[in-house]
């Protein structure tokens, strides 16, 4: 397409708006509530997500080795623990090591009064490929329980619960989106449908003089896109400037959520702002295309 | 130029439209096709333009034969002929300038070219002060010489009109005519579906009369009246 052409036709899908701008800003209040539903969706689902990943990163896997394991026999289960599939990091923690560990998580060291690191077990700590591994490798480490393991220290229901309540949110946020650009191409449709038949003497005409469907269709594609862009734009701008302030008042009134780290903003809207403008344009261009589609046969 | 070949045009209600017509109209031609309200005029246009097709028959036009154009070759085709229609069908929210640059854009020609051919030919229908009017903005006889302008902007080698002094006063009717006939002089073949009687007796051009869908009779240099005597 030529840039007389694209500017021509970009020109009447400006027209079209501001001709049919009562029609137009109805359809761009539409596309807008539903991607202002899909932008806070996102944005809650994003922070879910950070807030499972951040659990998922805290559970790990604790190997307790007998004290009678000597130096080479610790070495040598080790080395099979980090042959186990979907181990990630394998990190030794010796007496000494476990001993500083709980001094450091009490502060308090008279407790520790008569107590010598000898006291605290030696123990290998596992961190795996994704949560979803954590039963596999369980069952993998079962296999070596006489290399001298004494117990396995884990948090399976922890686990299990984080893996639900994940695939469950991506589950309803994915659905949530695909409903509800669906209940905006409906809704597009028919209001694009509207000014469509209201121009279908102008269409006819065109037809007559031997315009081509697309000469037709282009400016009310573009119509339709520029719904969709504007329609996508208003909320991730309300999003976006609201998404600090929200935090910060989540944050004041309900102190324990202070612990609680929240996904950044720039990490979020570097992805939701291409997704809204894309998920708005193709709800716009699917929705004209489908209006005019059968006013063309003329 | 035009050539129908045993051409039936059978409504799916069961209303003929017209009836095994066979005619040739040659390029240069003016001819006019009259008849009654649901003699068969009307279908007739609606077929040249591709807008009906034909439940038997052949038609040939500019070359092309219609059955077998694609959707695709439609605006080309359309594109070779101009069409004035009797209630004019501009394009309401363009002004007269733009209502016939629109006919010269779809066929891609330059900015330039449009802003040297518009003006002429507006100057040609005497519209040439109404440029900037919208069609709302003008009589009826202003409105079908901007159709009018539209039609013949490209240079069609056909011009096709259906009724198109139906809605314009006797006068205005006339001044119509007498564009068409210049337009015929400088070789447009002009083809006019009408039931103006005063119009055709006053032309005296090649007329086709159609009755109950078929060819009454069609006489070199007729008058309405000549078409249907003895019917």
């Amino acid at each position: 397409m030529s840039f007389r052409r694209s500017r021509y036709f970009l020109g009447e899908a400006f027209r079209g708006l501001i001709r049919n701008r009562l029609m137009s800003f109805a359809s761009v209040l539409t596309v807008a509530s539903c991607i202002l539903i899909v932008s806070v969706f996102y944005a809650l689902v994003a922070n879910i997500d950070f807030f499972l990943q951040q659990l998922e990163g805290g559970i790990s896997i604790t190997v307790i080795i007998y004290n009678d394991v000597d130096a080479a026999g610790v070495i040598n289960l080790g080395e099979q623990i980090r042959t186990i599939e979907y181990v990630s990091d394998v990190h030794y923690v010796s007496h000494q090591q476990a001993f500083e560990i709980a001094m450091e998580a009490f502060e308090d060291p008279e407790i520790f009064y008569g107590i010598l690191p000898e006291n605290f077990p030696r123990s290998f700590n596992i961190e795996i490929v994704d949560i979803q591994y954590h039963d596999t490798v369980l069952a993998a480490l079962s296999s070596l329980s006489n290399m001298g393991i004494e117990r396995v220290m884990h948090a399976q229901n922890v686990v299990r619960m984080v893996t639900t309540v994940s695939n469950m949110v991506r589950w309803i946020s994915g659905s949530l989106i695909f409903v509800l650009a669906g209940v905006s191409i409906i809704i597009i449709t028919n209001t694009i449908r509207i000014t469509v038949s209201a121009r279908q003497v102008e269409i006819n005409i065109m037809k007559y003089v031997g315009a081509t469907d697309w000469f037709i269709r282009w400016p009310f594609l573009i119509e339709g896109i520029l719904i969709g862009v504007i329609g996508s734009l208003l909320p991730v701008i309300i999003v976006w400037s609201g998404y600090a302030q929200v935090i910060r008042i989540v944050q004041e009134g309900m102190p324990l959520v202070e612990f609680i780290e929240f996904r950044p903003g720039h990490e979020i809207f570097i992805i939701l702002f291409p997704f809204v403008i894309f998920l708005g344009a193709l709800i716009g261009i699917i929705g004209s295309g489908a209006s005019i589609r059968r006013h063309l046969h003329v | 130029m035009i050539k129908l070949t045993d051409v039936t045009k059978v409504y799916e209600n069961g209303a003929r439209g017209i009836d095994n017509v066979s005619l040739s109209i040659e390029p240069g031609e003016f001819v006019f096709i009259v008849g009654t309200s649901g003699s068969g005029k009307s279908t007739m246009v609606r077929l040249l333009l591709k807008e009906l097709e034909p439940t038997s028959g052949k038609i040939v036009v500019n070359g092309a034969e219609l059955s077998k154009l694609t959707r695709k070759q439609m605006p080309d085709y359309r594109r070779k002929m101009g069409v004035v229609f009797q209630d004019f069908k501009l394009l309401r929210n363009k002004t007269v300038y733009d209502n016939v640059a629109f006919a010269m854009q779809i066929v891609r020609a330059s900015n330039r070219e449009i802003r040297r051919t518009v003006p002429q030919v507006l100057a040609m229908v005497g519209l040439a002060k109404k440029a900037r009017a919208y069609p709302n903005q003008l009589s009826g006889g202003e409105q079908q010489r901007t159709a009018l302008a539209r039609a013949i902007v490209n240079q069609p080698p056909l011009l096709l009109c259906d009724e198109p002094t139906g809605n314009l006063d006797p006068e205005t009717a006339w001044e119509i005519m007498h564009l068409l006939e210049n337009i015929n002089i400088n070789g447009t073949t002009v083809v006019v579906a009408t039931h103006a009687k005063d119009i055709v007796d006053g032309m005296r051009k090649r007329v086709i009369g159609l009755s109950n869908g078929i060819i009454a009779k069609d006489i070199e240099k007729g008058s309405y009246d000549d078409v249907y005597l003895g019917v």
